[in-house]
């Protein structure tokens, strides 16, 4: 074998992130829901 | 980070945005909170007790006057004698219509409908109509049969408007400027009411008492206008406040109606602006009753009419509701 092979695991930057886009998601969620609903 | 893991942010991303979207929908939770929930007035008018009192006028007739699956989400209107004449915006697609139905059948007759970029209001003066249109900046029309004999541009938008037929001036609710417009049927500016305090007019009446009664969108309160002035102010006793104040009008006994279109509920005053109680679905038993907009008083059955429905439903209705009866 020539290299190592990189092994893929938990890291808290990579949890940290899908955190971070379920939050993103949530709100995303949210301006869009206020938007298609606004009083006008 | 490679590139499964930004497959699974964005399947984070998306999942979440649509769960987020479906839970709103499902629960039904609205957006747009206060922390204070109107509640019903010591001297709120019951229609449980109608039949013992007759508080309320008759209640033989159902309260959905009108449920039309083209109708999607009808701001102002009006009944004449044997039709009901709807501005319907579809604000989702951005195809609004002038929609006719005839009242007995509820089935709208396609040759008189006509297209507009947002109606917001349609008054009826002789033969003739004022299309108070909303799109594209905003701009009011004098239509018949379909056809438009004028235009006035000067108008930024445009929510609401009233005809008064002893003067023969129309006072439109022009929101964008700040201001009501007052013109008269060739559409030449007669004056402007331009108050001092930052104001957005939603809806515009008038009293049999010759006041104008005018919602505002900013400070969410109902305005008394004499001669073009502001002479007076109400809104709902406390606890109860206006979350959006929309639509206004007068009933044949001259009491005020507001529509709180956040609020699901339409509230009572009197001509001097005394709370005096509300109309929701508590009140018709119909938890379907929600975002009431245009009010219009029908003589003829002596009910309020209401415009209602949202972009996300696209399930817009008229609604026919029972008014209280004078206590003498």
């Amino acid at each position: 074998m020539k290299g190592k092979i990189k092994e893929k695991g938990f890291s808290i930057s990579g949890a940290l992130l899908l955190l971070f886009a379920v939050w993103l998601g949530v709100k995303l969620g949210l301006i869009f829901m206020l938007w298609v609903t606004a009083v006008n | 980070m490679d590139r499964d893991f930004w497959s699974w942010f964005m399947t984070c991303l998306f999942g979440s945005f649509v769960l987020t979207c479906f839970v709103i929908v499902l629960t039904d939770k609205p957006l747009v909170r206060s922390d204070i929930f109107p509640e019903k007035s010591s001297k709120n008018l019951d229609l449980k007790e109608s039949s013992s009192n007759d508080v309320y006028l008759p209640q033989n007739d159902p309260f959905v006057l009108l449920a039309d699956s083209n109708l999607s989400e009808p701001y102002g209107f009006y009944r004449a004698l044997d039709y009901l004449v709807v501005a319907d915006p579809h604000r989702s697609s951005g195809k609004g219509y002038v929609r006719f139905y005839d009242v007995q059948t509820k089935k709208e007759n396609e040759d008189k409908r006509y297209s507009a970029k947002f109606p917001a209001q349609i008054l009826e003066f002789g033969q003739k109509q004022i299309l108070i249109d909303n799109g594209s900046g905003g701009s009011i029309k004098i239509i018949q049969d379909g056809i438009v004999l004028s235009t006035y541009e000067g108008v930024s938008d445009p929510k609401d408007g009233f005809f008064d037929f002893e003067e023969n001036l129309m006072y439109i609710a022009d929101r964008g400027n700040k201001r009501i417009l007052v013109l008269d049927t060739n559409l030449e500016v007669v004056a402007e009411w331009v108050p001092k305090n930052n104001f957005e007019p939603n809806g515009i009446t008038f009293g049999s008492n010759g006041k104008a009664y005018v919602t505002d969108k900013i400070s969410k309160k109902v305005w008394v206008f004499e001669n073009g002035s502001i002479t007076g102010s109400f809104v709902p006793d406390s606890p109860e406040r206006f979350l959006y104040p929309g639509g206004i009008t007068t009933d044949y006994w001259g009491r005020v109606y507001v529509s709180d279109y956040s609020a699901d509920k339409i509230y009572i005053f009197s001509e001097d602006g005394d709370y005096l109680g509300l109309i929701d679905k508590d009140l018709i038993n119909d938890s379907s009753f929600k975002k009431p907009r245009n009010l219009f008083f029908d003589k003829s059955s002596g009910r309020m009419l209401v415009s209602a429905g949202d972009r996300l439903t696209n399930a817009g209705r008229i609604w026919s509701v029972p008014v209280p009866l004078l206590e003498e």
